[in-house]
């Protein structure tokens, strides 16, 4: 006869989801059996994902408890939540070059790649706007839908500031800066945060008062407005890989020099540093955390409040890009695979996909839909519905 | 008289052998007849004094062992012992002194006669202890000294010889299993296996001897190889000369360092990571800009492109009708200089920010031309550049023209000035491999075949010269200008040490084939050798300021690269290592 062992459910998904009883299950049970038990006493039907204590459980109840030492004398807590099904493909857009950048907005996803080309496509991957704008590689964009601005940065250094009106883009500030590398903009879309290979931050906003003037007799014609750049004074030293602009007054930003940085904007002043072990490659923000990818393929989660380390996600190639959504983590790699973790669960990927032939380079998340672009000059789309 | 031996009959015929051998046995041997004769048995010391007290004629009895029998003495038998002792025949109808006179002199005893007086007339003298007292005390105070003798001095006739030892010959290998008289079944050979033995040279035998079963020892025959084998041996012992060499009881891992753990040392490269694929012909040589944003790289057909490191991107790329020999981003601004056939350009790019060179009118030179066209400046020498190099300033470069003759293969160029001089009326003789800028001090080196000379800017002569090389491939200066790495072809990477020697410091043969090129890398300390043998090698290489420590040099990692990589370069910044290797550059990370 097998051993049983008294097993309790614990859920975040609600409460039509809560399993208040404990049961005595056999302990050579495997997921199935286990997911049976919650959706019979739930009726309901879906697929879930069980943890116990941040293990996914895919062999035996007995294997994982011998795994982690745990008796059939105690209780034991499994958890579960609705499991992400593997993605499944929804298209994908070919360009001339690799794609440095795409966002996934309400309006469509905005893509731009190294042969200066900015595009957007629309939910069904037609085209919509699609334009050169820079005749250098574009290497960073951000659109913003408070103030529906986008700004894009190329590799020579300049700067523009599009106006999205009516599926169309019109430019309307012009700035150079050596080296961008990365741009971003405050929730609000009023002020853009710029990232230089030299470590550099600079604080960019549209100067109304020193635009420039149409030749003519009446001066308050504008047509393009200059760009004020303000520097900040922030002790990196190496190349800005990240900027994210969570709240007004919150920067942060990561280097290659190690280091990620919370900036208060207004004292101008770093609230919180860490130190990362490598130098960042790919940075992303959500919520309190933060994500950090080296290029040892490591990919770091720490909470920027505390400095804290929160996970560390294993990985062999070089993390080019990462894009978090909930509970969720997609990982881009040098080799051209993304993958999925699940934050309670960070010991082994959900998912895999080989999303690329060559290397991620960028990789976004809007509701339940992934985008990623790579050195094969594609665009894809994923999604998990 | 009748020989009493030859009459008497020894019953126990024991020969020679002791008759202690016979005390722990009740028998005292075997007789004629081969029967074992008893041994007389001797009461202990109670009986024998029972005996003595009972017997008055127990003094005449003795135990004659050898006959196994006692013995009575008759009174003839003693007066002849008697007579015996007083030194007087025994026999009664001998005369001794018949020759004699009858009546002789009675003897006188004392000096002057024959005869000493008796010792109990002996009266010591006293003259004699008076003068025997002075010696004693002459000898107790030390006055009198025994002379010592001179011992005859003995030739060595074999003084100047060898006398060494001789070692003793080799024990032979003990016998196995298969050279039993009766081995176990599976050492027996069949019949197949048995002619096949046979039919085999003795020499290619697998072993010498076949194996072969008898029922019992005493079956077994005398060996018939024995001789054939003796002979062998001693002609080996004879032919092979034996040397005694001393064993010295040591544990082999005391003998390696103890080197500390490498990981303790990270980060330094270690895993291939991204490849830069682009080139079509074999990448000839490749630079990092100094701020490590681009790769430069140039190959055999004439192309040159420009990548961004980080993600491996080729953002621009220039066709050039000749081969690039040599590529050196300037080390302040984004300019690169290409060696390609005689001319050296001077080149920026867009994607790297364009630097304008003005037109000037340049000073007439016999050793180059320079020559404004569009963006970029050319530098026409008089033969074929195979090198430059930028100083650290990024005003001066150098270039190396092989087949120049010996005196201007090493010119010097002035970007601010456009002028091209060479450094020095005398260069020393060979070919020059490899050239370098000290990274503080004005002071110039240029590698030859077997020596590093080092030369005064300033002052224009040479200050120094290091020695112990073999075909220098690539020199590198420390970052910190007081150590110089040489790569040679003969598997060696050198270290030496500006202010201690004119010799090597160190000397690492960790390649199995020549070395490529040697590189340092500027913020870690870390230094990297690539060989033909296709192997990267890294080594933590700690420099201090302290003149009175030694760097310490640790090897951390050997990378295994796919081909035979020609130059490896760490990132400016990073702990990343960039090799050529064929049409791709590989980054290891």
């Amino acid at each position: 006869m097998d051993d049983q062992v008294e097993v309790h459910f614990q859920t975040d998904l609600g409460e039509d989801w809560q399993v208040s009883e404990s049961y005595w299950i056999n302990t050579s049970s495997g997921k199935t059996e286990l997911q049976d038990i919650i959706l019979q006493h739930l009726n309901k039907q879906a697929n879930l994902m069980l943890l116990l204590n941040g293990d996914i459980i895919t062999n035996s109840l007995e294997e994982h408890m011998r795994t982690q030492g745990l008796s059939t004398e105690q209780k034991i807590e499994i958890w579960f939540s609705i499991e992400i099904p593997p993605p499944s493909s929804l298209g994908e857009i070919q360009h001339d070059d690799w794609i440095s950048c795409v966002q996934l907005t309400s309006q469509g996803c905005f893509v731009s790649d190294y042969g200066g080309f900015l595009a957007l496509y629309n939910e069904n991957q037609e085209e919509i706007i699609k334009n050169q704008i820079f005749s250098h590689p574009i290497k960073s964009i951000d659109f913003n839908e408070n103030s529906n601005l986008l700004i894009a940065s190329s590799k020579t250094g300049d700067i523009k500031i599009y106006n999205f009106q009516e599926n169309s883009l019109e430019e309307s500030a012009f700035s150079h800066i050596k080296h961008i590398e990365k741009v971003t903009s405050n929730p609000s879309g009023s002020m853009w945060a710029v990232g230089t290979y030299s470590g550099e931050i600079n604080l960019a906003k549209i100067n109304e008062e020193t635009a420039n003037i149409r030749d003519g007799t009446k001066k308050q014609r504008l047509d393009k407005f200059n760009i004020e750049i303000n520097q900040l004074n922030l002790p990196h030293t190496d190349c800005i890989t990240g900027l994210k602009w969570p709240s007004l007054d919150l920067l942060l930003t990561s280097s290659t020099d190690h280091s990620i940085m919370a900036v208060d904007l207004e004292t101008q002043s770093v609230i919180s540093s860490i130190l990362a072990p490598r130098s960042i490659q790919a940075f992303n923000v959500f919520e309190n955390n933060i994500a950090a990818g080296f290029e040892n393929g490591l990919t770091q989660l720490y909470d920027y409040r505390n400095s804290q380390k929160i996970a560390l996600l294993e990985g062999k190639s070089w993390v080019r890009a990462i894009s978090m959504k909930d509970l969720y983590i997609a990982v881009g790699h040098e080799n051209g695979n993304l993958r999925f973790f699940d934050r309670r669960s960070v010991k082994s990927p959900l998912h895999t996909i080989e999303a690329h032939q060559g290397k991620v380079l960028t990789t976004d998340w809007l509701n339940s839909i992934i985008s990623s672009g790579g050195s094969d000059s594609i665009v894809k789309y994923h999604t998990f519905s | 008289m009748a020989d009493d031996s030859s009459d008497e009959e020894i019953k126990v015929r024991i020969g020679d052998i002791p008759l202690s051998y016979y005390e722990d046995l009740p028998i005292i041997g075997y007789g004629i007849d081969g029967k074992a004769v008893a041994k007389v048995v001797e009461g202990d010391a109670l009986e024998k004094h029972i005996a003595k007290s009972d017997d008055p004629e127990w003094w005449r009895t003795l135990t004659d062992h050898l006959n196994a029998k006692k013995v009575k003495i008759t009174d003839e038998m003693l007066e002849v012992i008697r007579k015996i002792r007083q030194r007087k025949s025994f026999g009664s109808d001998f005369d001794p002194y018949r020759d004699l006179e009858p009546e002789a002199k009675p003897q006188i005893s004392g000096f002057g006669t024959d005869v000493m007086p008796p010792k109990r007339r002996f009266v010591p003298s006293k003259w004699e202890r008076i003068k025997i007292g002075r010696l004693a005390r002459a000898i107790e105070k030390g006055w009198l000294k025994p002379k010592l003798e001179k011992k005859e001095e003995v030739f060595d006739i074999w003084a100047d010889e060898d006398q060494e030892e001789k070692p003793a010959p080799p024990k032979w290998n003990l016998p196995g299993n298969a050279e039993s008289y009766n081995p176990p079944d599976e050492y027996l050979l069949n019949e197949e296996e048995a002619k096949e033995w046979e039919e085999k040279e003795p020499m290619n035998r697998e072993s010498e001897y076949m194996p072969k079963k008898y029922p019992n020892l005493r079956r077994v025959p005398a060996y018939e190889n024995i001789m054939k084998e003796r002979f062998e041996r001693c002609l080996d012992l004879f032919l092979a000369p034996r040397v005694t060499r001393p064993k010295i009881n040591l544990d082999p891992d005391s003998l390696i360092p103890d080197l500390p753990d490498p990981e303790t040392f990270r980060p330094f490269p270690e895993i291939l990571q991204m490849k830069f694929v682009g080139h079509e012909h074999s990448i000839t040589h490749m630079d990092f800009l100094a701020n490590g944003e681009y790769i430069a790289s140039g190959d055999s057909s004439g192309e040159v492109k420009i990548w961004e490191s980080q993600t491996g991107k080729c953002l621009e790329s220039l066709k050039f009708k000749k081969r690039i020999y040599w590529l050196a981003w300037n080390p302040i601004k984004p300019l690169l200089a290409i060696c390609c056939g005689k001319n050296v350009y001077l080149k920026s790019f867009e994607c790297s920010d364009k630097v304008s060179i003005d037109y000037a009118e340049a000073p007439e030179n016999q050793l180059a031309t320079w020559e404004w066209k569009d963006d970029e400046v050319k530098i026409k020498m008089r033969k074929g550049v195979r090198k430059v190099i930028w100083h650290g300033k990024g005003d001066y470069f150098a270039t190396l023209c092989k087949r120049e003759s010996t005196s201007k293969k090493v010119a010097a160029h002035s970007l601010s000035r456009f002028q091209t001089q060479k450094i020095f009326s005398k260069q020393s003789k060979g070919d020059v491999k490899s050239i370098a800028f000290h990274t503080k001090k004005p002071l110039f080196f240029v590698a030859t075949e077997k020596n590093i000379m080092v030369y005064n800017l300033k002052q224009g002569v040479l200050v120094k010269k290091f020695k112990g090389l073999e075909n220098p491939t690539h020199i590198a200066i420390h970052p910190s200008g007081d150590h110089i790495l040489a790569a040679c072809e003969d598997c060696k990477l050198l270290w030496y040490d500006y202010d201690l020697s004119s010799t090597p410091y160190k000397t690492f043969l960790y390649h199995k084939r020549e070395l490529t090129y040697t590189h340092t890398h500027k913020r870690y300390p870390l230094v990297a050798t690539c060989s033909l043998d296709s192997t990267i090698h890294i080594f933590h290489a700690q420099v201090y300021q302290d003149y009175m420590q030694n760097p310490s040099i640790i090897p951390l990692k050997i990378i295994k690269t796919d081909g035979e990589p020609i130059q490896c370069l760490f990132h400016p910044k990073q702990p990343w290592i960039a090799a050529v290797i064929g049409k791709e550059i590989s980054l290891f990370i």
